[in-house]
């Protein structure tokens, strides 16, 4: 750091210290007396601003400005998509036990064929010989 | 004994304090939910303080409101990549000081000068801080006149400082930040931060005793 920055950082420690006016009195030359009373003079000034009350309808514009930038969705509730709380791997091990089982399925069922002859009926059949 | 003995004795008694988190993280984690109450309570607790900042680096009440606004509405749209590293306010001082470089350097690239409107007499003295009419007694005309008059130089000095310098003054001495914040904000570090403040400091006073000598605003 350049020795003359640091003396000004030296200086803004003196005032934060609260203990300026100790060493202004003593052994310090009168041009960083000088610096150090005008920043002390600045910060008496910068403290005596007072807060400015914010406008009536602040908040509101806010909200009305958040809802406008994000075409009203900014709030809404939004379903999150299918697998967003899911990691790969239980994924893929889900897909794998959903395929598995629809290949099981499928093996179990066996088409038989089935014939709806109706047997012939005990007035028309043909008497045993 | 030198000046440099001085100096460096005072350094050991002041220091940093260090930024404290509170307990913001229920905030935090609301807000990324983007629950809607969570971001009006945001605003409800940080807009005087952005608000203040916006004002005392523009000196325009419309210009402020609008880039606070903004800061709201930036901060709701980037919640996400929050680090949380900080306070939710520091988070916010930074936006508004970006915020407000950018719009001074658009006025200047326009080459139009920013209108200083700050009405410095309505609602001067008649309300406290927390915009609440004030039950006090109303100080005599002569006196709301000179502290009227005494705003209004130090507003103008506080413009006609370097930019750079006008923010560390409006952090450190207007709202009263600590080093460690100031450095998360700028990206400066603490030795650069008080010397600056220092230079800062003093070219406000020139800057307002001159400003005093002209009888100009």
């Amino acid at each position: 750091m350049d020795p003359k920055d640091d003396a000004d950082a030296a200086l803004t420690d003196a005032l934060d210290s609260g203990q300026y006016g100790e060493f202004v009195d003593q052994g310090m030359d009168s041009g960083t007396n000088q610096s150090l009373l005008e920043a002390r003079h600045a910060q008496l000034l910068l403290k005596s601003l007072e807060k400015r009350p914010v406008p009536v309808h602040f908040e509101r514009r806010v909200q009305t400005r958040v809802r406008r930038r994000t075409g009203g969705r900014y709030y809404s509730y939004v379903p999150p998509p299918i697998g967003v709380g899911l990691g790969i791997d239980v994924f893929v091990i889900l897909a794998v036990v959903v395929m598995a089982a629809c290949w099981f399925m499928n093996q179990q069922v066996v088409f038989e064929p089935q014939f709806f002859v109706d047997p012939p009926s005990s007035l028309n059949a043909p008497s045993p010989p | 004994m030198g000046n440099t003995t001085y100096l460096n004795a005072i350094r050991g008694a002041s220091s940093s304090r260090a930024g404290t988190k509170t307990d913001e993280k229920p905030l935090v984690r609301r807000l990324k939910r983007r629950d809607e109450a969570a971001f009006k309570q945001l605003v409800k607790r940080h807009k005087s303080l952005v608000y203040n900042v916006c004002l005392r680096m523009l000196s325009n009440t419309q210009e402020a409101e609008d880039i606070a606004q903004d800061v709201f509405v930036r901060a709701f749209l980037s919640i996400g990549s929050f680090r949380e590293e900080a306070r939710l306010s520091t988070w916010l001082y930074r936006i508004a000081v970006n915020l407000c470089k950018n719009r001074l350097k658009y006025y200047a690239r326009r080459s139009s000068k920013l209108h200083s409107s700050i009405d410095f007499v309505a609602e001067k003295n008649l309300r406290n801080g927390c915009g609440q009419i004030s039950s006090e007694a109303v100080p005599p005309p002569d006196q709301k006149l000179e502290a009227v008059q005494t705003e209004k130089l130090i507003q103008a000095a506080l413009m006609s400082v370097d930019e750079d310098f006008r923010k560390l003054l409006i952090l450190r001495d207007i709202e009263g930040l600590s080093y460690i914040d100031i450095m998360r904000i700028t990206g400066l570090p603490e030795g650069t931060v008080k010397s600056r403040l220092h230079r800062a400091r003093t070219a406000l006073v020139r800057a307002y005793k001159k400003a005093q000598s002209n009888g100009t605003v």
